[in-house]
């Protein structure tokens, strides 16, 4: 078990690396550079002008050379200053992580409570009307798109009933009930999508569980039908929910760029956008680098959750 | 069903948050299926409110007190106004004072460019062509109740002038100065190298605000902090939240300006929920950046709403690169100009509300020849039918018999994809077979600067003077010339407009070179829709937007009790 989790977490800075060089290159693959969004508004403009920008910003530096700067301050925790607010990166992403993670924790808890209660329901009651509504819902959820369904909710929510969200955001602590006012809604569009992945996974995991031999055993014995699917079946059940869930939630943590929009939510997500559509590589570079190491961390967790779910796992290990 | 009872009756909100998500999505589905017929029998029967453009008198007296809440699409990245642009700039119009300024108000059209003194005390004198001098208004306070000198606008316009990251759109218009002299503590002199016509409307931009010298080189800039000298002070900026400002109450010209207590700018970027929040009640001005196309407008109506009309600030070319075939074919890129129906797209873009652009867009009422004088032209006809032929002759000429073009535009510029759309459909008539890609608005301005592209389309924002619109988009210098004139009679033209400050030899000026650019089709001129700000009439009073001074009229505004 300790070896395998340590070759897991040797494992997490090399995979760190990897990112780092690719977000740095691709990025500067995409046509256009910080030079040109910086001046795109410009009214009067020269080459020479464009020129000395770039020498200004350091882009005429070669690659190699300016990955190896970058990456000695990202060692040192400075992840550079952007180019468009003259912020430092960290405090741009300190202010908007904050937003993500409240967004997929709600997210996550509704989506798992919801998912996982209908995917018990459907698969207890298999071929049930109840089992069909729940299947119908689920697909239904999955299909509509969450920024439409948020669209909807907001626009039909001021047209009838001369109510949106609160527009502006505010943290939980400064201001609890506007900040769950505006989370809540955005939060339940988001988890009634994954939900239904959530619901699906139940389903078809407790139905293989339930038909497996020790299951019968345990009606054989005599187990109260309660004690039979919470103990014994949903247990195992649950092992490829909690890797969907996990990988939901590391997905959700870099920001719902739709749902942040749209619920105007001053997340990761939008952050990233903003400094995409500017080239601004130093936001670009800090904000996948934060993505790319919460997906790779919290696939660390799964798979460490995974081990402690499994103990078949534990003794291959 | 009672159609307009049932879309704008109100429910508290009590009982929606007593409603499940799950009811709700059903009732918006349900409802969605009912959508047009509902929405246009409310839309016809509240009339909408439209109100004529800024015109209408004052009547009531200003009051103070109270918040004016407004919502923008504009996410400032700082707020440095030296070092940003003039859209930047609109939430801090009501902080700063530039030397000018623009006139809004009662008989002051949306698109007049009227100078006003603002920290000035009058308009410049000009000794000699190449000197201008400013009397300062000796009542001019900052925030801190320190006077405004001579010296602060010494150090703003030479920082300007010698600015390096970030503050070149400003910096060009400004390398005319040759030297700026404080002669007095109320006086400055600026002198420039030649003569400029443009320089007092570059002066009356926001982004030319004068800062106080003192706090400046102590903050280094004013990206997070601003002092002005504005009827309002900065409360709090929040990036991509909000920017609150609060009346300051030691204004030396409070007795005129500055009515509501606190100016609450929150930041909106999807205009759905910026148009849904403005219907729910959550801000009083809407449309101050970006404007409201015709569909915004149809759907804020009725909230006891008025709106004011405007063109854009944008015009939209048809780019095709001059330099490369078969645009290098001056008849090839006549045929195209005559080619293109700008009806077609005022009707399709606009919903038949907009005007046709010379090479002056519409929105420069002083400089645009009239729709009238352009709707004579080859090219710009309303009827096609000749233009369609002689199109046809000209691409008969140069021998293709049909021609592939490809045409890339920006996917986030509203205009770009419909007009290249209007335009393939029009081409189509000629033998042009216009292949479109719509792609990230970077790489556009990539492709642009790299002369990677062979027909193009995109906007561009109207500048303060005509002359800086002329020099970007044909000097042979210019970075922003994407089409590619190179054309040195055409440089000597612009600069002799450029110095001639008698302003009825410079229009002619102007028009002889509207008839140039237009007879050479450097590029397709298309049109100008008219668009609307809306602010809510029964909370808000004595609102009067002018493109120019855009936030700055907030400074007349003030809340119904």
């Amino acid at each position: 078990m300790a070896r395998y989790m340590a070759r897991r977490a040797l494992m997490l800075p090399v995979l760190l690396f990897l990112v780092s060089v690719a977000v740095f290159a691709i990025v500067r693959l995409i046509p256009g550079d910080p030079a040109e969004s910086i001046l795109s508004e410009s009214t009067m403009l020269r080459q020479q002008d464009l020129d000395q920008l770039r020498k200004e910003l350091g882009l005429n530096d070669p690659l190699p050379v300016a990955y190896g700067k970058w990456l000695g301050d990202v060692v040192r925790g400075d992840m550079g200053t952007s180019l468009a607010t003259d912020r430092p990166v960290t405090d741009m992403l300190r202010q908007a992580i904050p937003v993500s993670l409240e967004l997929a924790l709600f997210g996550l808890v509704i989506s798992v409570v919801t998912g996982v209660s209908l995917g018990i329901v459907s698969a207890v009651w298999q071929d049930s009307p109840g089992d069909i509504i729940a299947r119908l819902v689920a697909i239904l959820w999955l299909s509509l798109p969450g920024f439409w369904l948020g669209t909807l909710l907001i626009v039909f929510g001021a047209r009838w009933f001369e109510w949106v969200p609160p527009v502006r955001y505010q943290s939980l602590a400064d201001n609890p009930s506007q900040n769950l006012e505006l989370f809540l809604p955005a939060a339940i569009v988001l988890g009634l999508h994954s939900a239904a992945v959530t619901m699906r996974y139940t389903r078809s995991g407790l139905l293989e569980v339930l038909r497996q031999d020790y299951i019968r055993t345990a009606r054989a014995k005599g187990l109260r039908d309660s004690a039979i699917y919470m103990r014994h079946a949903l247990r195992n059940a649950l092992l490829p929910v909690v890797t969907v869930a996990g990988l939901q939630f590391a997905v959700l943590l870099g920001g719902s760029v739709t749902l942040e929009a749209v619920f105007n939510l001053p997340g990761v997500g939008r952050l990233l956008i903003a400094a995409i559509r500017s080239r601004d590589y130093p936001v670009i570079q800090g904000a996948v680098l934060y993505i790319g190491a919460m997906v790779i961390f919290v696939n660390f967790l799964v798979d460490l959750s995974y081990v402690a779910l499994n103990p078949r796992l534990r003794t291959q290990s | 069903m009672d159609s307009s009872n049932y879309w704008n009756r109100a429910i508290s909100r009590r009982r929606l948050l007593a409603a499940t998500a799950g009811t709700a999505l059903v009732a918006a589905v349900g409802a969605a299926c009912g959508d047009d017929d509902d929405d246009g029998g409310e839309s016809a029967s509240s009339g909408g409110g439209a109100s004529p453009a800024a015109g209408s008198p004052v009547a009531q007296q200003p009051r103070r007190g109270g918040t004016i809440k407004i919502s923008m699409y504009l996410n400032p990245p700082h707020l440095d106004a030296l070092q940003g642009t003039s859209s930047q700039a609109i939430p801090l119009a009501t902080v700063q004072d530039a030397l000018l300024g623009y006139e809004a108000g009662p008989g002051v059209g949306a698109n007049e460019q009227k100078l006003r003194p603002a920290l000035a005390a009058a308009l410049p004198e000009q000794p000699d062509e190449m000197t201008f001098t400013f009397k300062l208004n000796p009542a001019a306070k900052w925030s801190d109740g320190t006077p405004v000198t001579a010296d602060d606008v010494k150090f703003t316009l030479e920082q300007i002038k010698s600015a390096t990251v970030g503050a070149y759109s400003q910096k060009a218009q400004f390398q005319v100065i040759q030297s700026v002299s404080a002669v007095d503590k109320n006086t400055v002199s600026i002198k420039t190298t030649r003569p400029s016509a443009a320089l007092t409307r570059y002066l009356s931009e926001s982004t030319a605000s004068i800062v106080p010298a003192a706090f400046y080189q102590q903050l280094g800039d004013f990206k997070k902090e601003v002092v002005g000298s504005g009827p309002y002070k900065l409360d709090r900026f929040e990036p991509s939240v909000s920017i609150r400002l609060v009346r300051n109450p030691d204004h030396w010209n409070g007795s005129a300006e500055g009515w509501a207590d606190t100016i609450d700018w929150s930041i909106i970027q999807e205009d759905s929920t910026r148009l849904a929040a403005y219907q729910a009640g959550k801000h009083d001005i809407e449309g101050l950046y970006p404007f409201l196309s015709e569909d915004m407008r149809k759907q804020i109506e009725g909230t006891g709403t008025e709106f004011l009309e405007g063109l854009t600030n944008y015009g939209t070319y048809l780019i095709p690169n001059n330099t490369k075939a078969p645009f290098n074919d001056e008849r090839v890129r006549k045929a195209f100009h005559l080619a293109i129906n700008r009806q077609q797209m005022i009707a399709t873009w606009g919903n038949g509300k907009g005007q046709v652009n010379g090479p002056i867009p519409a929105v420069y009422t002083d400089f645009a020849f009239s729709q009238d004088e352009l709707l004579k032209r080859p090219g710009l006809r309303a009827q096609k039918d000749q233009d369609l032929k002689d199109a046809k002759a000209l691409l008969e000429q140069t021998g293709f018999e049909s021609l592939d073009v490809d045409a890339i535009g920006g996917m986030d510029y509203q205009t770009a994809g419909p007009f290249l759309q209007v335009a393939r459909n029009n081409l189509a008539a000629i033998g042009v077979n216009l292949n479109i890609q719509l792609i990230d608005n970077q790489t556009v301005l990539a492709r642009h600067r790299s002369g990677d592209f062979t027909f193009s389309s995109t906007p561009h924002t109207t500048v303060a003077d005509i002359d800086g619109l002329l020099i970007s988009d044909y000097r042979s210098d210019s970075a922003l010339a994407y089409g590619r004139p190179k054309d040195s009679a055409l440089d000597l033209m612009i600069d002799k407009q450029s110095q001639t400050l008698d302003a009825a030899e410079r229009k002619r000026l102007v028009n002889e070179i509207q008839d140039y650019v237009l007879n050479k089709a450097y590029y397709m001129y298309t049109t100008d829709r008219t668009v609307w700000v809306a602010y809510r009439a029964t909370a808000v009073s004595n609102f009067h937007y002018n493109l120019y001074s855009r936030g700055a009229a907030l400074r007349q505004t003030w809340l119904k009790a």
